[in-house]
């Protein structure tokens, strides 16, 4: 049996103890071990509370008893707002973005495209709580829509526009780089172009970006508390005041004794929603890229 | 030469003019320029909409807003301005949140890495993106339910700095291992193996090669990481206690700038609505000057 | 009414004349001062080196050169008479009508992520044959042009991306030939097709031969001499590339003019 030792002593027994290695691994069990002690926690307390009563009846007595479904309604409607905002402009803005109308021409162009970059990363990082600030003044205020659902969602939408477009800029900008050449040598127009083949090569990519933004929107608080506001009755239109799920948790945490069990079958019921639409996100991500390599049906 | 290039007299150019989209290209170039200005107009408007509020304080009470004796907050300008302990809070909780996070981020992005499993690297990606889309309100249930009662035990009342940077730091962590995680997958996978190849274990590869190649992606991720830190209210809001004041240990109670704004902006008015829109510009220049450094970095990330 | 405005139109001699043609990417010159006339109904072949400008040449003739950021031309490209690399084509309607008359295919065979039948389709519905039918048929006479039709007639509706790599490219001339240009660019198209493939291909363009104005960039100095009636060598001296040699495909290969055409050719070099 040969022998591979080196005689290099000293070199062999540091690499025989790897603490560091070591230490790492522990590291990654008390990650797991943390979040896993938050999702168990969350589940096993807000279990409790969860029936088809909770979801489909109104809260009473300041939430305390009761269920959410007004505020589902309200965190729905919000949602449908904001991503009614998001979809076109973001997709416009990530058309421009990814070059799929061309390399600007002029200096000129090309500083207005890096710019609408910056600012849009400038954007992807500002406090939730500041789109709070500018919502309530600008919405609420100044265009007069006061505290409303209609205020809450297009705030929660300049809020998720930057993580849209980004992801929407990658996908269209991969399509691009193989269907755009192509495209133009057969003389297509931009408009047929993105009709039929770079949105829909580039689709698995968008949805995905309105995946994130969605689900950035669903999970966000402080940017709806003083723009969609607390109510927590029924919503009759887009101008009411709605409470949306986060909020819901909020309040019932802070604000209202005993409302612990409550806000927890809500956070569950949250992340329950998330963790859905995750799952259903991959496999169809699966699927559609399957479908667009051409493996045979 | 001038007759021949003339387009009108050439058959091409008859071609041409009669394909000419019916302006449908057009409306869509101009679509789609307008997307794109209104989306980087954004910015402009939100910077513009809060410090034209902010401008009332600025103007009646100028360097009163981090000189008066503390925050007794009116509508006019007998209250008292102070927003100095806020944002000493704000610096202490997101700095420490900091602290713990970034050695257990990057330590378990290394260990992952090290592990040369292609199904671990992918498993661990997946769950920290799931991780990271977690409502920070569960993280603030979490701790105002679960870890202020414990720290309570040490020392009351347990809504603290501590606290509000324990919670921080686990939901500030997984951001920092994503970003960790993509500066490392950026590192070229050649000098991976050429560590390799001169028998270097896998751990010390991925610690003196690839960390060391992908250094300035993991510090413009922690920068981006208290970035989020410092910007973020729920947690902060439901487990620092809210006391306005200027701790002298991590177990007191403190408020942040952005609890701040969460707590008053509902019934605020005149000097005291304009003084937290003051805050938030105060945020939104904090935000500027770190996303302008983790660029400084070299990488990308925003 | 359809038929009449895809058959009348492209009215142009399809000969070309280059004159000082030169581009720019920034401050890199990739070619400079190309003076070539390519006639009717022939094929020239492109050789030379990588990095000798060929393919920016090529992209010049149906301002594929616009899509590139910084890139500008200087000279004449005339087709029957009109300059192409003037401004009036900078727009993009009369781009694409120059494109639709100028047919370009790539080195790596780019069908869209459509059906078989869409794929030729598309351009022919975006020039104006609003016909269903019409449209069909069309795209079936292209087929059988390439003889892609016996081995694709029972699937036209599966997407394109089940093909081969040979049968994509020469799905991609179909579709390029279907809507009648008088020319067509070809970058290299065999270079990333197997040996087989890159047969057949290379027999369908000798096949086009009088039919299309065919100009072909190629490394393959085989190909070049197999099929082209004329053949143009480039060279980089390290400053842009540069045209050396431009003479019938047998003159240049058995009676090079010049010492670096005589080492290219004889294989001494690179």
């Amino acid at each position: 049996m040969p022998d591979f030792s080196t005689g290099f002593t000293g070199n062999a027994a540091a690499r025989a103890r790897p603490y560091g290695q070591w230490l790492a691994a522990a590291t990654l069990v008390l990650l797991a071990a943390l979040f896993g002690w938050l999702l168990i926690d969350v589940i096993i307390r807000g279990f409790g509370s969860l029936s088809w009563e909770f979801i489909s009846s109104a809260p009473t007595d300041a939430g305390r008893s009761g269920g959410i479904w007004p505020v589902i309604v309200a965190s729905l409607a919000t949602l449908a707002v904001c991503m009614a905002a998001v979809l076109p402009i973001g997709l416009g803005s990530a058309a421009l973005l990814s070059g799929v109308f061309g390399a600007p021409r002029s200096s000129l162009g090309q500083r207005a495209v890096n710019g609408c970059r910056q600012s849009l990363d400038i954007l992807a990082g500002v406090p939730s709580i500041v789109f709070g600030l500018f919502g309530n003044a600008f919405f609420c205020l100044y265009l007069g829509m006061g505290f409303s659902i209609l205020a809450g969602g297009l705030t929660l939408a300049c809020m998720v526009l930057p993580y849209f477009i980004r992801t929407a800029e990658h996908a269209l900008r991969s399509a691009a780089t193989t269907h755009l050449a192509g495209s133009l040598a057969l003389g297509l127009r931009h408009s047929t172009m993105l009709r039929r083949i770079l949105l829909p090569a580039a689709l698995p990519g968008l949805f995905a970006g309105f995946v994130l933004a969605l689900t950035r929107a669903l999970a966000e608080t402080a940017a709806l508390l003083f723009t969609s506001g607390y109510v927590s009755r029924m919503p009759e239109s887009l101008l009411d005041s709605g409470r949306v799920l986060s909020v819901h948790v909020y309040d019932l945490a802070m604000n209202v004794t005993g409302g612990e069990a409550q806000a927890y079958s809500t956070a569950l019921v949250l992340i329950i929603t998330l963790a859905v639409i995750n799952v259903l996100v991959a496999l169809l991500g699966h699927y559609w890229q399957q479908k667009l390599n051409g493996a045979p049906q | 030469m001038n007759n021949s290039t003339s387009l009108a007299s050439s058959a091409l150019a008859n071609t041409a003019l009669r394909h000419s989209p019916k302006g449908h290209d057009r409306w869509l170039f101009l679509l789609v320029r307008l997307c794109a200005l209104l989306a980087a107009a954004l910015l402009l408007l939100i910077v513009a909409f809060v410090a034209t509020e902010s401008g009332q304080a600025i103007q009646a009470l100028g360097a009163r807003l981090f000189t008066d004796s503390g925050w007794f907050p009116g509508a006019d300008a007998s209250g008292q301005f102070n927003l100095t302990p806020m944002i000493v809070g704000s610096l202490l909780v997101a700095l420490l949140a900091m602290a713990i996070s970034l050695p257990i981020a990057v330590a378990s992005v290394l260990f992952v890495h090290s592990c040369s499993q292609p199904w671990l690297v992918i498993a661990y990606r997946r769950a920290i993106e799931l991780l990271a889309g977690i409502p920070s309100v569960v993280f603030g249930l979490w701790g105002l339910v679960v870890i202020v009662p414990l720290l309570g035990q040490l020392q009351a009342p347990g809504t603290s700095i501590l606290a509000g940077a324990l919670v921080l730091a686990l939901m500030i962590l997984p951001t920092i291992a994503l970003l960790a995680d993509s500066a490392l997958r950026a590192v070229p996978n050649e000098l991976r193996l050429g560590g390799l190849a001169l028998g270097l274990s896998p751990w010390r590869v991925v610690l003196r090669i690839q960390l060391l190649q992908a250094r300035s992606g993991v510090i413009a991720g922690a920068i981006l990481g208290l970035g989020r830190a410092l910007g973020e209210t729920m947690v902060v809001l439901m487990v620092c206690g809210n006391v306005v004041q200027l701790p002298t240990s991590i177990m007191q109670p403190i408020r942040t700038l952005t609890a701040n704004i969460a707590l008053e902006m509902a019934y605020a008015g005149g000097l005291q609505r304009s003084a937290l829109f003051v805050s938030g510009l105060l945020l939104i220049a904090l935000v500027v000057a770190l996303i302008w450094s983790a660029h400084r970095m070299g990488r990308g990330y925003a | 009414m359809n038929k009449a405005i895809l058959a009348e139109s492209c009215e142009c001699e399809p000969a070309l004349q280059i004159s000082g043609l030169g581009v720019t990417y920034g401050n890199q010159i990739a070619l400079k001062d190309v003076s070539l006339t390519i006639e009717a109904g022939s094929i020239t072949a492109i050789i030379g080196p990588s990095g000798c400008g060929k393919s920016s040449f090529l992209a010049c003739l149906n301002r594929m050169t616009d899509l590139t950021a910084h890139c500008a031309t200087t000279g004449n490209v005339e087709l029957d008479g009109v300059d192409i690399l003037g401004d009036a084509f900078r727009k993009p309607a009369q781009a694409a009508a120059l494109r639709r008359c100028v047919g370009m295919i790539f080195q790596k065979p780019n069908p869209f992520p459509l059906s078989i039948a869409e794929n030729i389709e598309l351009g022919l519905k975006e020039h104006g044959v609003t016909d269903k039918a019409e449209r069909r048929e069309k795209a079936t006479a292209a087929l059988q042009a390439v003889g892609l039709w016996e081995e694709v007639q029972h699937r036209l509706g599966e997407t394109a991306l089940t093909l081969s790599g040979g049968q994509q490219q020469r799905l991609c001339i179909a579709r390029a030939i279907a809507l009648e240009p008088k020319i067509l660019l070809m970058d290299e198209p065999c270079s990333a097709l197997d040996p087989i493939a890159s047969q057949r291909v290379e027999q369908l363009i000798a096949e086009l031969r009088g039919r299309y104005t065919v100009v072909l960039v190629t490394h393959n100095l085989a190909q070049a001499r197999r099929v082209a009636d004329q053949t143009a060598l480039f060279w980089n001296h390290g400053n842009g590339g540069e045209l050396v040699e431009v003479a019938a495909t047998s003159l240049l290969f058995n009676q090079p003019r010049e010492a670096i055409t005589k080492a290219y050719v004889g294989g001494e070099c690179c």
